[in-house]
């Protein structure tokens, strides 16, 4: 997946403010992953209702019993 | 006669209880193949021969007393090097952690102690269990049982292959996106990743906490019925355990399965599988069918989406775990687990917090779509041919790239799920390595699961076959 060369140099910054050093070849790979599980889970997430807080999993796992 | 080391955990712990095996004789022809198997498989990454047999001499007395004992009194076991023993360091597959005695000692470690099992060594395993095939790239790659150019499957690499190998009678594993079934799969053993919370992680390596679940990896379904009747509950230690009771395992073992209804995914799971494992897959459904049980086609949700945010979370999870370490030992890392804590490091905050609240809605669809219609869905572990060490290993090519994408896909939309899924062998690929499927429930019916394994291994000789050195 293409990824615009502005996000892979943001990420980039982000992960190595974190402390985490990413070398550069894997720059890109690691832009790509993230943007395209981003536009996958943000289709998933779109018809969330919006007072679903992530605690309810245990809930619906032992109801589901 | 049958070697001790060939009998299964259920009859061995039966023959020490009765007397006819000492549990020192078992210890002893464990130990010998526990060498023979580090030798051939690298599987093992510590054996304690002095400690075991002396352990094994405690259960001895004990039953020379005429003490009650444990329902896996005697019983040889070497566990995945990730389960803490207090005052001992566990490598967790790396070597940052190799100068880290625990504080206290694993909850599923006590169990089996309690139990009366005899721990004897620890397992070598995937670095910080974070990748699925079972290459370890400190302590050397572990092997296949069944033919030792091949994968293992990770990352319970060491508690598959020393299992298939007749050098262990059941081994903890762990599963966060995979790792008891796919080395189950691959080495033609039983595994089962249990429900989310139904076996304490307390003293247990964290990857994923959302995702992380203990199981254990044995030779038949009854063994592995055992060894989870013996660590699955509620412990105060781990804040994410549940109440729910837990059932006679053992008892569900003989419940009939005539008239259960076994679900078929008509999408998803088979898609681009292999034909000589869709063949295996497929055959097994057979069984269940001569068995009374009814076959149903099911129509699933998808699941694409869901293994997405599945790694979302196991990432950005285990990226906070190891973020101390990434910064101040990240030379300490193989290149492969480093590259996977990355992207864990470029997870959004509101990315995970998502995938997170996406889970319950997921799991809820399931439970309406599939679960309501059927008590189990049967599918592939895996949908490609095992591969060998050398095509799975730095420089593969192609067949690498393709086999790490692949090798999670039909895994950790079941740990996102919560779900249990028991893995058992049915049958050989055409290059003789083993094949499983995995049987998926609904929460906290491992009961079911193992009714469903136990009468499918009644109905073939599958877990009987030995790899032809042992």
């Amino acid at each position: 997946m293409d990824t615009n060369p502005n996000i892979e140099n943001a990420i980039a910054q982000v992960v190595q403010a974190g402390g985490v050093q990413i070398a550069a070849a894997r720059t890109a790979s690691v832009a790509s992953a993230i943007t395209g599980q981003l536009k996958v889970e943000q289709a998933a997430t779109r018809g969330l209702p919006f007072e679903l807080e992530p605690s309810a999993f245990q809930a619906v796992l032992h109801q589901g019993a | 006669m049958t070697q001790i080391t060939h009998l299964s955990a259920s009859v061995l712990a039966h023959a020490i209880a009765t007397k006819k095996i000492s549990a020192t004789e078992a210890m002893q022809a464990t130990l010998t193949a526990a060498e023979c198997a580090k030798a051939a498989h690298n599987s093992f990454l510590r054996i304690d021969h002095q400690a075991a047999l002396h352990q094994a001499s405690a259960v001895d007395s004990a039953i020379a007393r005429g003490e009650r004992l444990g329902p896996l009194a005697g019983v040889p076991m070497a566990h995945k090097d990730m389960y803490y023993r207090e005052g001992v360091a566990s490598s967790c597959g790396s070597k940052i952690t190799l100068d880290r005695p625990a504080p206290a000692t694993a909850t599923a470690l006590k169990r089996l102690d309690a139990a009366g099992a005899v721990q004897f060594g620890v397992l070598n395993m995937t670095e910080f269990a974070y990748g699925p095939v079972g290459h370890n790239y400190h302590h050397g790659h572990c092997r296949n049982a069944w033919n030792a150019d091949y994968i293992t499957g990770g990352s319970s690499s060491g508690s598959g292959s020393s299992t298939a190998a007749r050098a262990n009678f059941a081994a903890l594993g762990s599963d966060t996106g995979g790792s008891i079934r796919l080395p189950a799969h691959f080495n033609g053993v039983v595994g089962i990743k249990p429900t989310y919370g139904r076996v304490s992680r307390f003293g247990a390596m964290p990857l994923s906490t959302s995702m992380d679940t203990v199981g254990p990896l044995a030779r038949t379904v009854e063994d592995v019925a055992l060894v989870f009747q013996a660590i699955a509950g509620h412990d105060p230690q781990d804040a994410t355990c549940s109440t729910m009771p837990v059932p006679n395992y053992l008892a569900a073992l003989k419940r009939p399965v005539k008239g259960m209804r076994i679900g078929v995914p008509t999408s998803f799971f088979y898609d681009n599988c292999e034909a000589g494992v869709e063949k295996l897959v497929r055959a097994s459904l057979e069984v269940y069918r001569a068995l009374g049980c009814e076959i149903v086609e099911v129509k699933l949700p998808d699941m694409e989406a869901w293994n997405l945010a599945g790694v979302a979370v196991i990432a950005a999870e285990a990226a906070a775990h190891h973020a101390n370490w990434l910064r101040e030992r990240p030379q300490d890392y193989s290149d492969q687990v480093k590259a996977r804590l990355e992207i864990g490091a470029a997870v959004t905050a509101t990315q995970y917090i998502n995938a997170l609240r996406l889970k319950a809605h997921a799991l809820h669809v399931w439970l309406e779509q599939v679960m309501s219609q059927v008590d189990a869905l049967h599918a592939p572990v895996v949908s490609f041919a095992t591969p060998t060490i050398a095509e799975t290993d730095v420089g593969g090519g192609a067949r690498m790239a393709e086999v790490l994408s692949m090798a999670t896909r039909l895994m950790r939309p079941i740990n996102y799920l919560g779900l249990p899924s028991l893995a058992v062998p049915c049958g050989f690929q055409a290059h003789g390595l083993p094949c499983g499927f995995q049987m998926i429930g609904r929460p906290f019916a491992e009961g079911t699961l193992f009714a469903l394994g136990a009468a499918y291994q009644s109905a073939t000789d599958w877990h009987t076959k030995v790899p032809a050195s042992f």
